[in-house]
């Protein structure tokens, strides 16, 4: 039992996507204001547990690495660009991660397997996945108030690179797929 | 001694009913791809030196300028990445390489200050050059988000340590180790276009 609820907490920092996504999340909601930033935490918890709790009854997700390399993307233009966003759009920013996070963190669907066991595994990954994306925003947060938010800034720089060399990678293999149908 | 193995066999029993094989994401090749993309750029010292040499002219610029080239630099080198992804040909990527280590050291040994937008165009035009040949070396990687996040890693490390270098100017024996750097830096970029190194 305990295995699956481990399994679980690992599973954000076992995927390097996922991991890319909450960093880039996190380094947005700190440079926010604190009403932003606690309704977005909150509002990501939510969504996240409701898309756990549906991602066994749901088919597997679809070009999730492309979306949520797309997401990370987007998500860290954002923080590089700096701009004061509007509430709706952070918290709608927050509550597409934590579902597209969600929908991707499936547990195993071994047979005979006990419900109870893949919801262990949902509540680990909950429960890292927000303490991570709380800690991270928290460190933005302090962080923009050194050197003008710089270091958050370049980092959003490193995590846009990177996304956007896979993106471009995995257009080039679904280039050939794509030209054949 | 007949019951030696037994620990190990409940140890193999163990392993064989853990499930860790069958989620839906593995670990497998992040950590080796985050390893080999964090290593790949100090293995090169034509892009250490160029990486090094943002930074120290960031510094030596004064602000914006170190915190908008460090920017710059992989936002475009990224460009230049995608470009050898889809493998758009693109000549004199080695030369221009050692280029950018001969123009970026030359400006900070000769202490010219260029404007910002000068620079920024300099940077960016070199930039192109290092992330083709990395982006050349992504499809190979075990896993390319981690490589990718690794060497990106390791390139902004370069330039806070160009940039750390660069603001031993405040001193005036600091004004000469990193006008040093740059120098070296130069001539490294000449070793590597003419072949020497």
């Amino acid at each position: 039992m305990i295995s699956f609820f481990w399994q679980g907490c690992l599973h954000p920092l076992s995927v390097p996507g996922h991991l890319l996504v909450l960093l880039a999340l996190g380094l947005l909601l700190g440079q926010q204001d604190k009403f932003s930033l606690r309704s977005s935490l909150g509002l990501f918890v939510l969504s996240l547990v409701l898309a756990l709790v549906l991602t066994p009854l749901l088919p597997p997700l679809q070009y999730n690495e492309f979306i949520l390399l797309l997401l990370a993307f987007i998500l860290s233009l954002l923080v590089i660009i700096k701009l004061p966003l509007p509430l709706g759009l952070v918290l709608c920013l927050s509550v597409s991660t934590a579902l597209l996070l969600g929908l991707d963190s499936r547990a195993p669907r071994l047979p005979g397997l006990a419900v109870s066991k893949l919801y262990l595994h949902a509540l680990g990954t909950s429960l890292s996945a927000s303490l991570i994306l709380t800690l991270l925003a928290s460190l933005s947060f302090y962080l923009n108030k050194l050197l003008a938010g710089i270091a958050v800034r370049v980092i959003g720089a490193w995590i846009a690179a990177s996304s956007l060399m896979v993106l471009a990678l995995l257009i080039q293999h679904s280039l050939p797929l794509l030209t054949a149908s | 001694m007949p019951n030696s193995h037994k620990p190990l066999g409940w140890v193999v029993a163990l392993l064989l009913l853990t499930p860790s094989t069958a989620w839906a994401h593995t670990a497998t090749g992040t950590v080796d791809g985050f390893l080999s993309g964090f290593t790949h750029p100090l293995y090169g010292w034509d892009h250490v030196a160029a990486m090094i040499a943002v930074g120290i002219l960031g510094a030596f610029l004064g602000r914006p300028a170190i915190w908008v080239l460090p920017m710059v630099f992989p936002l475009v080198m990224a460009l230049g990445g995608v470009l050898g992804i889809l493998g758009v040909p693109l000549p004199g990527i080695e030369p221009g390489i050692a280029l950018s280590s001969i123009v970026l050291g030359s400006l900070i040994v000769l202490a010219i200050r260029p404007p910002l937008w000068v620079a920024v165009i300099l940077v960016a035009m070199f930039a192109i050059f290092h992330g083709y040949a990395h982006g050349a070396e992504l499809p190979n990687a075990a896993n390319p988000l981690a490589y990718s996040v690794g060497f990106v890693l390791s390139t902004g490390m370069l330039h806070l340590f160009g940039i750390a270098i660069g603001e031993l100017i405040r001193w005036p024996w600091g004004k000469v180790v990193a006008r040093a750097t740059g120098g070296l830096i130069a001539l490294t970029g000449v070793g590597f276009l003419t072949g020497v190194l």
